[in-house]
């Protein structure tokens, strides 16, 4: 993704005089430009029927909007390295899509102090495999392929940075659960790194002989904001503490993971996900 | 989940229904690509001081830089260039933009099409016109533009239908075209059925470069019968 990175910055550096102008629907309500990843990520965001975007993300703007009543959120699709450069250079307010927050990412974007959901990423092992039970047995073993960015990736980044020895990884430009699902299946590949929501969804339709070898960890997620955006972000930060807390959140968790991945990861097992 | 034929037709039936949105950017953007390119082509052959330099950069740019980098100028870049004059055009339809990065992309190539076709008809015609007392205008319109626009159509047609293709990235900035709605379906569906989604949308495009490709060399014969000349 140096390519991207390249782009961003020649974005940025021919946007730099530009200030952020103010849109207002008729009522008088400031239009917000939400930027939503095209790469679509069931169930936290898919496209209907019409291609709007709905899925957990979506129902939590709505909840955010109606207590919001001074905003009015507009979507716009887009592929979520496009986003982060349309992000960077004001031309969307924020960027959602299961954003992890990584050290690179915060500085480049205001992050909102409370994560709005959890993604709860695991190790999909063959149903025979007992023998791994954290990233720490796959240095000696090997994974399926992940892509070169994202979330799951600087996971694994930040593992072999802090560990030795390395998990060895191979890097596709877009790897297929399906494909490293059914690698892990005939034994090519001893485990899968996903989500595990993910992970579930597509055994509905594929009934493979897998299961959860391990829950790896519970990654808070964000929207991303433009940097300059604060009144936003606090605005938006402090509804989502309000859903937290009246249960509006955990109840969409609920309907859309049947997990309120709002309890710790401690309560959290592989079995819930039965 | 294994493909049946009713999930074959559904799949196909819903990246048929963005074609109308991709031709349209085909269609549109071929337009304004055809009108630049001449320009540019005049430009050039003409030498005319100052454009002709912008021209030369222009055509070094655009034709020197991934099309991706080019989306993403015009769709980032120049809104934000004109808010510094004041002008707002953030909220233009994506459309727009598009249209516009694609035709400034296929037209700075087919001005190289058009200029080196023109070339290939050759000076010395032009001279011939003159000596019978034909303007340069009417030398243009008798002589060298369709005997120029002959040469040009093979290329130009191969530039259609990479415009074509290239109408694929416009997904990059999130206008669902048959390309968009293919990635939909894969990510709707966590990536199940991947292989088979691409065999769709590869024979999809496939069958549009078949038409494209068929029309041009019915114009192409329609031409030769005009040229007939002794040889052949």
């Amino acid at each position: 993704m140096k390519i991207m990175r390249f782009l961003f910055v020649i974005a940025v550096s021919i946007t730099w005089l530009a200030g952020c102008s103010k849109a207002t629907t008729e009522d008088g309500k400031e239009i917000i430009q939400v930027a939503v990843s095209a790469e679509v990520n069931p169930p936290f965001l898919l496209a209907d029927e019409n291609n709007e975007p709905i899925g957990y993300d979506i129902d939590y703007l709505n909840e955010v909007e109606k207590r919001l009543p001074q905003y009015e959120f507009e979507y716009v699709w887009g592929e979520e390295e496009s986003n982060l450069i349309g992000v960077g250079a004001g031309k969307f307010d924020f960027a959602m899509n299961w954003f992890f927050s990584n050290p690179e990412r915060e500085e480049r974007f205001l992050y909102p102090e409370t994560p709005y959901g959890y993604s709860i990423t695991g190790l999909i092992v063959h149903e025979d495999t007992d023998d791994i039970h954290s990233l720490d047995d796959m240095t000696e073993r090997e994974l399926a392929p992940v892509a070169a960015s994202g979330g799951l990736r600087s996971i694994l980044n930040e593992y072999n940075e802090n560990n030795d020895p390395d998990i060895p990884l191979i890097t596709v430009g877009s790897p297929s659960n399906e494909n490293n699902l059914r690698r892990v299946e005939s034994g090519r590949s001893d485990a899968a790194f996903l989500n595990i929501t993910t992970f579930h969804a597509i055994q509905e339709h594929l009934h493979l002989d897998l299961k959860v070898g391990a829950v790896v960890s519970r990654e808070p997620v964000y929207a991303v904001f433009h940097p300059d955006h604060h009144q936003l972000a606090e605005d938006i930060n402090r509804v989502t503490e309000e859903l937290i807390e009246d249960g509006t959140l955990p109840a969409l968790a609920e309907k859309w993971f049947g997990v309120d991945f709002f309890q710790d990861l401690e309560d959290i097992s592989p079995e819930d996900f039965g | 989940m294994s493909f049946g034929l009713g999930d074959w037709i559904s799949m196909i039936g819903q990246v048929m229904d963005r074609l109308p949105l991709t031709l349209a950017l085909l269609f549109v953007s071929l337009f304004f690509a055809i009108v630049i390119g001449i320009i540019i082509a005049y430009i050039r052959l003409e030498k005319i001081p100052i454009l002709h330099q912008l021209a030369t950069i222009y055509l070094s740019f655009t034709r020197s830089t991934p099309l991706v980098v080019q989306l993403f100028l015009v769709y980032f870049g120049i809104p934000q260039l004109l808010l510094v004059f004041g002008i707002d055009i953030n909220h233009w339809s994506r459309f727009v933009f598009v249209v516009i990065t694609f035709s400034l992309h296929t037209g700075a190539y087919l001005s190289e099409v058009f200029r080196s076709s023109y070339l290939a008809v050759g000076k010395d015609q032009l001279e011939a016109a003159y000596s019978v007392g034909m303007t340069y205008l009417q030398a243009l319109r008798r002589i060298m533009i369709p005997q120029a626009f002959r040469v040009a159509l093979p290329n130009a047609g191969n530039h259609t239908i990479e415009l074509l293709k290239d109408t694929a990235l416009a997904f990059t900035i999130g206008m669902v075209d048959m390309m968009g709605q293919v990635l939909f379906i894969i990510g709707n569906n966590y990536g199940v059925g991947m292989f088979e989604i691409y065999v769709a949308i590869a024979i999809v495009y496939w069958v549009i470069c078949i038409v494209i490709e068929a029309v041009i060399s019915l114009i192409e014969r329609s031409l030769m019968k005009k040229h007939a000349s002794i040889s052949h």
